[in-house]
This record gives C-alpha cells, sequence and structure tokens, in this order.
C-alpha cells in the first residue's frame, strides 16, 4: 500500500507551496475572542500538534484554516488557494475528520465509505475494507449506532482512505481507547514518514505529541504563544525562577509569568538569538529548570 | 412546600419563551374569540368563540402545561422530597388560571360561563393528554378534527355535544394523562425516548427545561439520538443508486439526510404505511360503525375538511424541512464540513443552485400535490370567495415558508429562533381557526367581514414576513463564498 502512496505522489506533483497557511485570522463568538490575529504556516511533510486549553480556539482555527467558517478578519489558504473559494482538485487533496463526527448517522459505515468514495479520485477501497475489519467496525450498522469511539473511526477511515496530501484532525484520539489510539498515531506516522503527508492535529494529550508531531504550536486565548520543534522544547525553552528579593530584575519578555506565595518569581524563558538564556538566569540564587512538553503546557495554559 | 414553591413551578418547568409564546397563542386566540362575541349576532357565534379559545387553551396544555411533567422526572431522578406533590399541585393551579381567565372574559363579553368553562378544560386537557400521550398517537391525532366532522356528519349525531358529555370527555382525558404521567415517572428508563414514549420527551436534548424550546426541535431532526430511538423497522434505508458525481442534486439529498434521503422502495413503503394506517383505520371504523353510507363518503367530505388536511398538511411539510435545514446548518462536526469539503460536488456557483432544488423541490412536490387536492375540491364544493381566498392564503403562505426559510439560513441570515417558533405557532393556529373549526360545526358562512379581514390580514403580515425574510436571506446566499457555513 505504501508504494501505491508513494506512486499517487509521485504521479501528483504540485508546486511546493504551503498545504495551510494562516495570515491574522480573527473571529469572535457572542462578543468573546475566539482567535485574535493567528499567523500560521504550515510546511509540507511536516506534522503539526496544535495544543491549548479547552475553548482555546483550536476548532475555529482548525475550521477558519479550512473554509468552514468566515472569519472576521484575515484570510487563509489551502495549497496557495483561499480557503474560502477552494477547487475540487484542491478539495481532493485534503482531508478533515472534526471533533466528535456526527455526519451522515442515516448511513451504514460501509454505505458512508462507498458514497464518499465515489468522489475521490485516488480513493483506496481495499484501505477502507481491510481498515474496517481490522478496527472490528461492523460494516452494516448505522452510523448512528455506533460508539463514539467507533464513529470517530469510521470517519478517521474516511479521511485515510481519500489518500490526503493534507490531513487535518482535530482531536482525533479523543474517543479512542488506548489500542486504537496508538494505531492511529502509528498510522500518522507512516502518513507522514512514508507519503510525505501533511498533518495538523489538535489534541490535550501532550504524549501524543510527543509520540508523532515534528512541531508544536501553543495555542492560548486565540493567540499562538509559541511553535517549535518538538525536540527543541527542552533546549529553547525552560523555567526561570527568582526569589522575592532579585525578582525586581526579571526579564520583560517572558511566555509566562507567575507571582508565588513567598514572593519569588516563576518564568517561562526563552533563549535569545544567541541561543543564552536571560541575564538574570545568571543572578546568584536564579535557578533554571529544564521542563518537558506537558510542563511547559500547564506553565504557559495557566 | 410553600405558597412561593407553588407559585415558582413552571418557572422552573418552562422556559420564558416558552411562556411567551404560550400567552401570546392564547391571547390572539382570545381577541378573535371577543371580538366575534362582541361583532356577531348569530345563535352559534358563542360556541364559536368558545372553540376558538379552546383550541387556545390546547396549545397552552400542549406547550405550558405537559412540560411539568420532564421536572417530574428529574426531581424523582434525583429524590428531591415532596416534589412530586409541588409539581402536580403547581400544574392544576396553573391550568385552572389559564382556564378561568378566558372563561371570564368570554362571560364577560355575554357567552354562558358554564359552556366556555367546560370547553376551556376540555380543549387543556387535550392539550396536556396530548403531550403526554406516547408519540405513536400523534400520527392518529392528527387527523382528528376532520375525523370528528365527519362522524358528526355522517354518523347524524343527535344535537350538540351537551356540557355533561364534555365533562366526561374532560374526564377521560384526565385519567389518560394521570396514567401516562405516572407511567412515565415511574419508569425505569424515563429519559429514553422512542415512539412508546410522550411526546413532551422529544424537548429533553439540550434543553434548559421546558417544552417546545425552538432550538431543541432543530437538533432532534435526523440525528443519532433521534435515529437510535427509532426501531429497526422503521429506520429509513438509504438508496444511493445513481449518486456521486455525476448527480449531484441527488448527493446532496444523502448529504441532508431526514425526509429528503434517497430511500429504497422497501422502506419507503414501510414509511407510507405509517402515513396510511391511521387513516384507512378511520375509514375501517367509519365502515364499520355505518356501512351503508360507506360509499358517499368522500362525497361527504366538507370542503373545510380537506382545506384543514391541505393547509395542516403543507405546514407540516415546511415546517420539518425548515427545522431538518435549521438542524444541519447549526452542527460545525457533522454534515456541513463533509459537504463543504467534499470535491467534485459541483461548481462553486452551481452547488447553490444544486443545493436549493435538493432541499425544496421534495417538499415542493407533496405540497403541490396537496394543492392539487384543494383545486380539486373546490371545483366540486364551489366554495364561497371568503373560504376560496383564506384557503388559498393558508396554502401560499405554507408553501412560501421553505424557500424564505431556506434562503435565510443558506445565506447565514436566520430569524430568531423564538420569532420562527412563533410565526409557526400563529400560521397553525391561524389554519386552525380557519378550517378545523368549520368542520365540526360548519361555520364558514357565518363568518363576519372583521373575522374574515383579521384572518386574511394576519396571512398577508405573514407572506409579507417571509417575503422579507427570503429576500434578505438570498441576498446573503449570494454574499456567501459557499453556502456550506454554520451559523
Amino acid at each position: 500500500m505504501n508504494a501505491v502512496f508513494n506512486a499517487v505522489h509521485m504521479e501528483t506533483t504540485h508546486e511546493p507551496v504551503s498545504p495551510l497557511v494562516a495570515q491574522g485570522l480573527a473571529h469572535c463568538y457572542e462578543g468573546s475572542n475566539a482567535l485574535n490575529g493567528v499567523d500560521l504556516t504550515i510546511a509540507p511533510g511536516s506534522v503539526l500538534g496544535l495544543i491549548g486549553r479547552n475553548g482555546a480556539g483550536k476548532s475555529t482555527l482548525i475550521r477558519a484554516m479550512l473554509g468552514l467558517l468566515q472569519p472576521i478578519s484575515g484570510t487563509a489558504f489551502v495549497f496557495g488557494e483561499p480557503a474560502l473559494k477552494l477547487s475540487d482538485d484542491t478539495k481532493s487533496r485534503i482531508a478533515y475528520v472534526p471533533q466528535q463526527p456526527d455526519a451522515l448517522a442515516w448511513l451504514t459505515a460501509q454505505q458512508m465509505l462507498d458514497f464518499v468514495g465515489r468522489f475521490y479520485p485516488r480513493w483506496d477501497s481495499a484501505f477502507a475494507k481491510s481498515t474496517l475489519e481490522r478496527w472490528k467496525i461492523q460494516p452494516n450498522r448505522l452510523l448512528a449506532k455506533l460508539s463514539p469511539g467507533e464513529r470517530q473511526r469510521v470517519d478517521l477511515i474516511r479521511a485515510l482512505a481519500s489518500q490526503p496530501e493534507l490531513l487535518v484532525l482535530d482531536e482525533p484520539a479523543a474517543a479512542l481507547d488506548p489500542v486504537a489510539r496508538r494505531e492511529l498515531l502509528r498510522e500518522l506516522a507512516l502518513r507522514a514518514g512514508e507519503a510525505g503527508t501533511t498533518v495538523l492535529f489538535s489534541t490535550h494529550i501532550v504524549s501524543d505529541l510527543e509520540r508523532v508531531a515534528s512541531e508544536v504550536a501553543f495555542l492560548h486565548e486565540g493567540k499562538i504563544l509559541l511553535r517549535c520543534g518538538v525536540d527543541d522544547t527542552k533546549e529553547r525553552y525552560a523555567r526561570l525562577w527568582l526569589p522575592a528579593k532579585i525578582s525586581a530584575a526579571a526579564p520583560s519578555q517572558s511566555l509566562s509569568r507567575r507571582r508565588n506565595e513567598d514572593g519569588s518569581l516563576s518564568l517561562i524563558v526563552a533563549r535569545d538569538a544567541n541561543g543564552q538564556w536571560p541575564e538574570a538566569s545568571t543572578l546568584p540564587g536564579a535557578r533554571i529548570d529544564a521542563l518537558g512538553l506537558e510542563d511547559l503546557f500547564v506553565e504557559i495554559a495557566e | 412546600m410553600n405558597a412561593a414553591t407553588l407559585v415558582m413551578v413552571p418557572l422552573r418547568a418552562t422556559v420564558s419563551s416558552t411562556r411567551w409564546i404560550t400567552m401570546l397563542v392564547l391571547s390572539l386566540m382570545l381577541v378573535i374569540s371577543v371580538a366575534l362575541q362582541l361583532t356577531q349576532t348569530l345563535p352559534k357565534t358563542a360556541l364559536i368563540g368558545a372553540v376558538i379559545a379552546g383550541y387556545g387553551e390546547f396549545f397552552v396544555g400542549l406547550l405550558f402545561v405537559a412540560p411539568f411533567l420532564l421536572m417530574a422526572i428529574d426531581t424523582r431522578q434525583l429524590r428531591i422530597p415532596r416534589s412530586q406533590s409541588t409539581i402536580v399541585l403547581g400544574m392544576m393551579l396553573y391550568s385552572a388560571l389559564w382556564i378561568a381567565v378566558p372563561s371570564i372574559a368570554l362571560a364577560l363579553a355575554g357567552a354562558d360561563f358554564v359552556t366556555v368553562l367546560t370547553i376551556q378544560t376540555v380543549g387543556l386537557l387535550f392539550g396536556l393528554t396530548f403531550g403526554l400521550l406516547p408519540r405513536v398517537f400523534l400520527i392518529v391525532a392528527g387527523f382528528s378534527p376532520s375525523f370528528l366532522g365527519l362522524v358528526h356528519i355522517q354518523l347524524h349525531y343527535p344535537g350538540k355535544p351537551t356540557v355533561l358529555l364534555l365533562w366526561l370527555v374532560a374526564s377521560v382525558l384526565a385519567l389518560i394523562s394521570a396514567l401516562c404521567w405516572r407511567r412515565q415517572v415511574r419508569s425505569i428508563d424515563p429519559y429514553g425516548e422512542g415512539f412508546n414514549k410522550p411526546l413532551v420527551l422529544r424537548s429533553r436534548t439540550g434543553n434548559r427545561t421546558g417544552f417546545m424550546n425552538w432550538n431543541d426541535w432543530t437538533t432532534m431532526s435526523g440525528n443519532s439520538r433521534q435515529i437510535r430511538s427509532q426501531p429497526q423497522w422503521m429506520l429509513a434505508i438509504a438508496n444511493l443508486r445513481d449518486t456521486g458525481p455525476q448527480n449531484p442534486v441527488r448527493s446532496l439529498r444523502v448529504g441532508l439526510g431526514g425526509w429528503m434521503l434517497p430511500k429504497t422502495w422497501q422502506s419507503a413503503s414501510r414509511q407510507w404505511m405509517l402515513v396510511l394506517a391511521p387513516i384507512i383505520l378511520m375509514m375501517g371504523l367509519v365502515y364499520l360503525r355505518a356501512p351503508g353510507i360507506t360509499p358517499a363518503l368522500f362525497h361527504a367530505i366538507a370542503f373545510s375538511a380537506v382545506v384543514w388536511i391541505a393547509g395542516f398538511g403543507s405546514m407540516v411539510l415546511s415546517l420539518t424541512t425548515i427545522v431538518l435545514l435549521q438542524q444541519r446548518w447549526s452542527r460545525t462536526n457533522a454534515e456541513l464540513p463533509f459537504l463543504a469539503l467534499l470535491p467534485r460536488l459541483s461548481d462553486r456557483r452551481e452547488v447553490k443552485k444544486y443545493l436549493l432544488r435538493a432541499s425544496l423541490l421534495p417538499t415542493l412536490f407533496w405540497q403541490a400535490l396537496l394543492i392539487a387536492l384543494l383545486v380539486a375540491t373546490l371545483f366540486v364544493k364551489q366554495a364561497s370567495a371568503l373560504d376560496l381566498a383564506i384557503a388559498a392564503l393558508a396554502e401560499i403562505v405554507a408553501v412560501a415558508f421553505t424557500p424564505a426559510f431556506a434562503f435565510a439560513i443558506f445565506g447565514g441570515r436566520p430569524p430568531a429562533q423564538w420569532v420562527t417558533g412563533l410565526v409557526a405557532g400563529v400560521s397553525f393556529a391561524l389554519v386552525g381557526c380557519g378550517t378545523a373549526a368549520s368542520s365540526i360545526l360548519d361555520i364558514s358562512r357565518t363568518y363576519g367581514a372583521i373575522m374574515a379581514v383579521s384572518i386574511i390580514a394576519i396571512w398577508f403580515a405573514l407572506l409579507a414576513f417571509l417575503i422579507g425574510l427570503g429576500l434578505r436571506g438570498w441576498r446573503g446566499l449570494q454574499a456567501r463564498p459557499h453556502p456550506f457555513l454554520a451559523n
């Protein structure tokens, strides 16, 4: 099957434009800002994990980037085309799985895959059939009657069987058990590594990011707070702890800042262009702590 | 339990929009009744006024009183002490108030208080029973006014129903309501849905409380929960033949689902049987009661009964379609992203045209059939100009409903939910006022000029609203880059 992917990928030679670009996306719901001028570009072949707390704007950002909502300002492009005016060619190159998918509940899993397959030129029906069997989903059962996890898996099969060049998944593992989650991540890594599929996925589960993402973007209150390679986070970011008596020397630039009960200060800081930590870290009593991805996320999001 | 708790019960059992809609519908009925009472001097006027107000009481029973059951279920599940008696007493108190106020108003306008009170009680209890009975009874209940009219005419019922008989009917309805209430409250799975569960339970999903929150109606059409609640034999089986890029309209119908879904003939036959079975059953009943009159049955169907069936049917068709579209265009994780990103569905400009065809044509087709039935009846019965005008207006408004709301929904400019609920409520009330009452009492000739002008004026106002809504939606649809954007 991988050979098929590669062959298809080589056949469809497109200009190396960014699969997804967001420029100044802003949106709000009933007066509260969901997106605050988000800029984001995803390189071809990369796997970007979008992480953020509930209500951070992850789903809104994904939907705006795919042209599924009209943002108040800003633009998004998919393979160089305006997201709100996608051509058939571009649509056939992308696949999207929403959070808790609930589409076409009146069809059986088999009917849904048959129906959708008619629209995609590179539909891999053999993959759809074998994966349904492997994941033990009854093909003749109505989608409405499947459990949320099964439903999510059927939608993932739908997305993967279309052999997309860009795969966008909104909380894909939320309803999956650990085994199915591991299988999904393996499939994503395979697609990205061997077929060069670009993947954008949002998640709360930091270990999933570490397992499969090449890059991570932290979305907080509608803004991308930081974006870096998953392997770089430990090197680039750290917690700077300053005791109360020297807290006035804290750097003005930091990703987060928290005053502790004893008056000491905890900040998330990044290395500068020369690879140096802020000057305050060299002061007597100051301390730099390396952070794992999860700690970094918690420190920033708190 | 104290007086304050008792008074607060409806505030906790219903949402404010429901209370407002109920009050508006009843007020409208009451104003019509009082106006009739004050302007007409015909012998039947008092009775007609009482029946119209009673029709309003039906909505009170259905929209305001029946939802008390939801609260009773919740409080029982939460094991809140003494809650059941408080809810039942609150329900009785407010029912008495809802009945007393219109009765006194009509009595002051000159009607006989006891008759009016009796009719209001029956009306309210009909609504309550309607809400508490298992949903399967809905199919039969939809035809009941015509059926009653038919039986009344054909079986030569001796005279008007007496007050005593009506109180007997009220007692039976109260007993049925009590049994349904008890059965549901004590059920092992009181929240489960299905055709054997009360209608009022349909409003539970996402409901803050109460019945007829429009948002709840829009979430119930064709979603997973609704499908799961149906028995296997009733589920629609999709027919995917001829779907795909070569047939975008049929493919869009698969994407929209609900009653627009192309079905296998076996599945379609089963669903048709559900509609036809009650009619056949009613005919059978009439035949059993009076075999001699059956050949003349179709000739005897009153003009107003056909008008009512056509008006009610068209309105239900429109409302079903609107509810389905509202629901589809409100969910961001379902059909909209799927359709928006589906390649080769059609050209970006063409897709709007195909979407309109897929969503409007099935409804308009069946409405056209109902209009044909109406026109045929008009010729046979040689209806008066006034009856003709009211019937035609009801049909025109019912037909205009679907495109107006479809444009508004696709164009991203749907009206507020309470407006939709209000317009639908008023339309149903007008259909009932204009035709259902006449089917029972044969009052069409007694419409005074004021009554007729009032009904026609309200129909025209509704039509103007729909035209405005449709134009606004059409402009919105033209401005949208594609129609699959959630509202």
